[in-house]
């Protein structure tokens, strides 16, 4: 069994091995990348610089020079989002907290600055100098951890946010389709409303039964209203979400089928899933960073060096590792035992998160393929059965009008109810795209048209975060 | 099955067809008639092909066609018969044959494809192939015996309108005779004990079996014949049928909404001419099943009421009309000598009966002005013609060049030498012509010159206001 001294001792070689960690946060952000075309995310563009060269404004340009789909509306998102921007900047906050904890301190006063849930906490640390190099190998492995754990919390912001804009993007073809087709109820109404006039002004028709049609033509217009107003919300909703000024010119591209999956595997796509999925990837590493601290902190338990690392509840249900706070105490009363269990409890409550998202996982690709299958299956029957049975039965009533079986406001009707089953079509047809963007969030990769791709999973990316027990042989890192 | 080369489907017309029926007089006899319900063993039965085909299928009956008979054929066979047989124009007279003392006839109930005009079939319910039924003819003292096979999917008895007869021969199901079930034969036998226009319809489901199509005439010529003889002797059955446009088979759910009118079943312009000669002294029996009456009016004649259904009116009794109101349940002849030639419209007077299906419940657009609104209905749907705020007339125009419903004749149809006869339904035309042999159709009239309406350029300024 190693011994309190040895560990100690063996904390303090790797110190003296090391140096500081660099404040570039460059290949974090190359590292971001990988995690995300590794799960078919490409084109992030990262404006820590802003856009000198103009070379992200020249993108947007083309993206925009053509109707938008779903897909641009992605590309947009990682090429202009500020909240993406935003996200890819935590990566330059982590790294520069973990330089900052490689330092050394002057001597004097020191400060352990440590970035936590984006809130920056400044602990003053021990004023003296031997602690704080005992420390900082600890403090280093601490702050390497918390910048993985930024890696993925950012990979996965810049994901949602894709699937975000796509879903807005579909939103606004929806809108803007439904609201065409309604233009179309209005125009029938309006045709059966100046009939109607035209009948009453002969004398045909009774005073009541022309308001009456005028009245549908009314509802119709304040129908068409509202539904121009839910495209200028939805497309409002996309601009926030790209970053776009109301200002700039572009249209979506109109409403299309999504193209058909592969047959898809429920039992493989959810295993794709729990190896993709970066909130998967986050609880994991949460119980894994636990189970270290725990492990260092009962090796440390008997030194005169109290070790403490704080673990801090995130909204999401992750944990945020902070300190390290050190004392110096004889542990003569407290031996820890309660630190201890309280690792132990964080850790059995780490692990039943996991197996719950884990379980909640799996039934979220569940739930998005059946959804899937639905809204595929609605566009069949509306497709190949409503849409040409209401176009036949308009097509029929036109017949019967020639010999005066129908009049005007039963082809109007039909009509109206061959744009009804349209409209059912599209809403459909935008279920499947909403459901398309539901299946990615939840295997938390993209899907193309071939076929699910094998993720490539770079482990030099994707690594388990090492919060450090001393026990590891340490890497060399950038030198400060 | 029955093919038409039975003897009851080959019922050629008339005399053809009687003197068939003294050559096919053969004593059948019947192995199931002991099993006959209401039967009795003596008696002959139609010959057994009739009884096959499971009830309610149907036997496949095809009426032949027949060729219309040369005026010496007519007067062959009134010499032949002692009258002028009658012509069921669209329709057929049943063949008879002689058993010893008894006339035989055989009416088979089935369904029947009917074709009204071209371009619309229906499916009716009718007697030996098409509806109404075959014109059962005799001659007041026969004594007839009726063989009725039932085809229909569901039971049936025929009643004889009018006729006196035994009570239990009345054929009302339940209450004087057994109803005759599907797939059985009954025979019915009476004295012909008067003369006049009668019917024979079913009286078991009566409302749904003749909103089918389910009647026919029985003709009882007198013993004595009036001194002038009658040379032509038609039977026009009006019948009211409600085959919703779209649709083939008769509704008899309607009470009032009846969209198709026929005489003999036949719409116009698929009504057939009655042909006669100038001078010749026309009789025209009407009878009506259908839920209301039929004013059947023509045109350029007048005729004499001569007959109810309860015989021949005496002569100083006779009134003049030109529209006689046929109600519901009734029988009525008229005679007129066919003293103008022409081509004579006959038809019921009730406008809406003189046409074809059209909707009853859709705006009226006549007068106003939907030419504008019009247009942009045109653009929101496909095909669509504003059409009627002149009137109809252009319905009847277009009904060539657009498509139709289904199974559906236009409202208005007939093409005559001057343009769209714009009738349909219960209309036909009587022709008039001097001199002819045979009453095969002789085409349009050929009017003297200056006796055609024809248009003038200058209209009077001054003889309309006063
Ligand atoms: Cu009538």
């Amino acid at each position: 069994m190693r011994t309190p001294r040895k560990t100690l001792l063996a904390i303090a070689l790797a110190a003296s091995a090391v140096g500081c960690a660099s404040i570039d946060p460059g290949p974090a952000v190359v590292a971001t990348t990988g995690i995300l075309e590794a799960r078919g995310v490409s084109g992030v563009a990262w404006q820590a610089d802003g856009d000198e060269s103009g070379q992200i404004a020249r993108k947007v340009e083309e993206i925009l020079g053509q109707p938008v789909g779903p897909a641009e509306a992605g590309r947009l998102a990682l090429l202009r989002s500020p909240h993406l921007q935003a996200s890819l900047a935590d990566l330059g906050v982590a790294q520069a907290a973990l330089a900052q904890a490689t330092r050394f301190a002057n001597p004097g006063l020191s400060f352990a600055f440590l970035e936590g849930s984006g809130e920056s906490q400044r602990t003053t640390g021990l004023a003296a100098d031997v602690v704080d190099w005992l420390t900082q190998p600890l403090r280093r492995r601490l702050g390497e951890a918390e910048l993985e754990h930024t890696k993925l919390e950012v990979a996965a912001a810049l994901f949602d946010g894709v699937a975000a804009a796509e879903l807005a993007l579909i939103e606004l073809q929806a809108a803007e389709a439904v609201a065409a087709a309604y233009e179309n109820r209005e125009e029938g109404a309006q045709a059966a409303a100046e009939y109607a006039r035209a009948l009453h002004e002969a004398g045909n028709l009774t005073l009541r039964d022309r308001i009456l049609v005028e009245a549908a033509w009314a509802e119709a217009r304040a129908d068409g209203v509202s539904r121009r107003e839910e495209t200028e919300r939805a497309r409002e909703q996309l601009l926030r979400l790209v970053g776009l000024d109301g200002g700039t010119a572009w249209t979506a591209a109109p409403l299309a089928r999504p193209h058909l999956l592969p047959s898809l595997d429920p039992g493989d796509l959810q295993e794709h899933a729990l190896r993709d999925r970066l909130d998967l990837v986050a609880a994991r590493w949460a119980v894994d960073a636990l189970d270290r601290v725990r492990g260092l902190h009962r090796a440390t338990r008997w030194l005169p060096v109290g070790v403490e690392i704080g673990v801090e509840r995130e909204s999401g249900g992750g944990v945020r590792l902070t300190g390290p706070t050190v004392e110096l105490a004889l542990p003569i009363f407290d031996t820890g035992s309660a630190m201890q269990a309280g690792y132990e409890a964080e850790i059995a409550r780490a692990r039943a998160q996991l197996a719950g998202l884990e379980n909640r996982v799996r039934s979220e690709v569940r739930e998005a393929l059946a959804a899937t299958a639905s809204a595929t299956d609605r566009i069949e029957v509306l497709e190949n059965d409503l849409v040409p049975a209401r176009r036949r039965a308009l097509e029929l009533a036109v017949r019967e009008s020639y010999q005066m079986l129908v009049g005007v406001f039963e082809l109007l009707e039909a009509k109206d109810q061959l744009l009804e089953a349209e409209i059912s079509l599209l809403e459909a047809t935008a279920d499947a795209w909403r459901a398309r963007v539901d299946l990615v969030r939840a295997l938390g990769r993209t899907i193309t048209s071939s076929a699910i791709p094998e993720s490539k999973d770079p482990k030099s990316s994707e690594k388990r975060p090492e919060p450090s027990t001393g026990h590891e042989e340490m890497k060399h890192d950038h030198a400060s | 099955m029955i093919t038409r080369r039975d003897w009851l489907t080959s019922a050629a017309l008339v005399g053809g067809a009687a003197l068939a029926g003294r050559r096919l007089s053969a004593q059948t006899q019947d192995p199931h008639a002991g099993h006959a319900q209401g039967g009795h063993s003596h008696h002959p039965a139609p010959p057994a092909e009739s009884h096959h085909g499971a009830a309610g299928s149907g036997p496949s009956i095809v009426r032949p066609v027949v060729a219309p008979p040369s005026r010496a054929e007519v007067r062959r066979m009134r010499a032949d018969l002692g009258y002028t047989p009658v012509t069921t124009p669209d329709g057929i007279t049943a063949r008879w044959r002689r058993n010893v003392a008894w006339k035989e006839f055989h009416l088979v109930a089935h369904e029947v494809d009917q074709t009204f005009a071209p371009g619309m079939t229906v499916k009716a319910w009718g007697y030996n192939g098409g509806t109404p039924g075959p014109t059962i003819e005799a001659v007041e003292g026969d004594s007839v015996r009726i063989f009725v096979t039932n085809h229909l999917p569901e039971h049936t008895t025929v009643h004889w309108h009018g006729l006196f007869l035994p009570n239990g021969m009345d054929g009302v199901g339940g209450l004087l005779q057994p109803h005759i079930r599907p797939g059985e034969t009954y025979v019915y036998e009476f004295e012909l004990r008067q003369h006049g226009t009668f019917m024979y319809h079913p009286h078991a489901d009566e409302m749904v079996q003749m909103a089918l199509g389910m009647a026919g005439f029985f003709i009882v010529h007198p013993k004595r014949p009036r001194k002038e003889p009658i040379d032509r002797d038609f039977c026009i059955l009006p019948h009211m049928w409600a085959i919703h446009p779209g649709t083939y088979r008769p509704d008899p759910m309607v009470m009032l909404d009846f969209d198709l009118f026929t005489f003999n079943g036949r719409a116009f312009p698929g009504t057939s001419p009655l042909v006669v000669r100038q001078d010749d002294r026309v009789r025209l029996r009407f009878a009506n099943v259908s839920m209301t009456s039929h004013p059947i009016h023509i045109h350029g004649h007048r005729f004499w009421v001569t007959e109810t259904d309860g015989g021949q009116i005496p002569e100083s009794a006779w009134i003049p009309e030109t529209s006689l109101d046929i109600v519901a349940g009734q029988t009525r002849a008229v005679d007129f000598v066919a003293d103008a030639p022409g081509d004579w419209p006959l038809h019921c007077h009730k406008t809406h009966h003189a046409m074809n299906a059209m909707g009853h419940d859709l705006p009226n657009p006549i007068g106003a002005d939907l030419e504008a609104v019009g247009r942009k209905i045109s653009g929101l749907v496909p095909g669509f013609v504003e059409m009627g705020t002149t009137g109809m007339a252009e319905h009847a125009e277009h009904a060539g060049h657009m498509q139709l419903p289904e199974n559906t004749l236009p409202m208005m149809a007939g093409q005559g030498p001057f343009g769209s006869i714009e009738m349909g339904g219960m209309f036909t035309v009587v022709k008039v012509r001097d001199g002819i042999e045979s009453y095969g159709d002789p085409g349009w009239f050929d009017h003297p010159d200056g006796t055609v309406a024809r248009r003038v350029e200058d209209a009077p300024t001054d003889l309309a206001l006063w």
